[in-house]
């Protein structure tokens, strides 16, 4: 047997099943992106065939340049006031009942893409009001006008993912900062108490167990209902390098350590990302904040 | 046929052969799992393309495929 670099535990089923392919020419069809894609996601094939899918709104190229993202780095120049109007469509034409719309960090905008957030929400729920709509969005530099737009449009859960720790934003997320991540999920929380927030972080980056413990209570401390933790994998080897593989033992101490601390719901698996199973995760966020 | 090792994703170039999951002359299905490959990013289980028997091993175990190569053939 030959000598792995990559753990057995971190396996994917490759499977272009009927689900997969109609997805993949609906996407193309509607000239869309989907972060499953431009990330180059390993849950690809799993998510596609279970017909669910993340969108990317305002273009396909980011203004930033983190270390663990595969997504195009550049000056964006796509700013398509029709883009809300195809996701909307493509959500229904999948019938999806859980949708997840994300972004690539626009910080040329004004408001950092807020008001085409807030129009994609609105686009959805006027063509698929039964459908629930999650958002996981950049960190809008910390402008709170950007994130009340977004908020006001009435989202099911806010997701913003503080990604690491915070002495590692200098070399993974370098144009990013700590606290105004945090301070995105407090606010969201402060204009709407009832509103679900979700935050995650990709662990293997070289940070130790005490300092993620305590990125799980700074959260907390804002009131994050929903917490994914996943290994990262490095998407090319332009990227970050993974300095550690967590056993599937320790993403059970994780879970277990954050459940203690009062998330509602917990995500936690080498292959965990941001939106993976989003379906799934709202039942319990909803009924932790009814339980008040 | 053919069974290649398809471009998983946009970055992909090559993807070390870890395990074949059939040996040559044992027969496969369509959508069986019948190889596992490791890329940059995780291992990737490759399904048999169609029915038929794995006539011949291309591409060993701990040897390396590029994208397009011929990993098996099938017949």
């Amino acid at each position: 047997m030959p000598t792995r670099k990559i753990p057995e535990w971190i396996k994917v089923r490759v499977s272009e099943g009927e689900n997969y392919k109609e997805l993949k020419q609906l996407v193309h069809d509607q000239r869309l992106h989907t972060v499953c894609e431009e990330a180059h996601c390993p849950n690809i094939y799993d998510c596609w065939n279970r017909r669910t899918a993340t969108f990317m709104i305002l273009g396909a190229v980011c203004t930033r340049a983190c270390r663990f993202c595969a997504v195009t780095s550049g000056r964006p120049t796509e700013f398509d006031i029709t883009e809300p109007l195809r996701v909307a469509e493509s959500v229904a034409r999948l019938g999806l009942r859980h949708a997840v719309i994300t972004s690539v960090d626009r910080d040329d905008l004004r408001d950092g893409g807020a008001e085409i957030f807030a129009r994609t929400i609105r686009a959805i729920r006027r063509r698929s009001p039964d459908t629930s709509v999650e958002v996981l969005t950049p960190d809008f530099q910390g402008d709170h006008d950007a994130v009340r737009t977004v908020v006001e449009a009435g989202p099911d859960i806010f997701n913003h993912n503080t990604e690491t720790v915070p002495r590692l934003y200098a070399r993974i997320r370098p144009k990013a900062v700590y606290a105004n991540s945090l301070g995105i999920l407090r606010h969201v929380k402060q204009l709407r108490p009832d509103l679900v927030t979700k935050s995650g972080v990709m662990v293997g980056l070289g940070e130790t167990r005490d300092e993620l413990l305590q990125v799980f209570r700074n959260m907390r401390e804002h009131r994050v209902d929903v917490l994914t933790v996943g290994q990262y994998l490095r998407p090319s080897k332009k990227h970050a390098e993974v300095l550690r593989y967590y056993p599937p033992a320790e993403f059970d101490e994780l879970k277990s350590e954050a459940l203690q601390m009062g998330f509602a719901h917990v995500e936690a698996g080498a292959l965990v990302r941001s939106s993976y199973h989003a379906d799934e995760q709202i039942p319990a966020g909803r009924q932790r904040l009814l339980a008040g | 046929m053919d069974f290649t090792l398809p471009r998983l994703s946009d970055a992909l170039e090559e993807g070390i052969v870890t395990r074949w999951l059939k040996k040559p002359g044992e027969p496969v299905r369509q959508g069986e799992p019948l190889v596992e490959i490791e890329t940059d990013k995780v291992n990737s289980e490759l399904e048999a393309p169609a029915d038929g028997i794995l006539a011949e091993i291309v591409v060993g175990e701990g040897e390396t495929a590029r994208v397009g190569g011929v990993l098996a053939r099938i017949t």
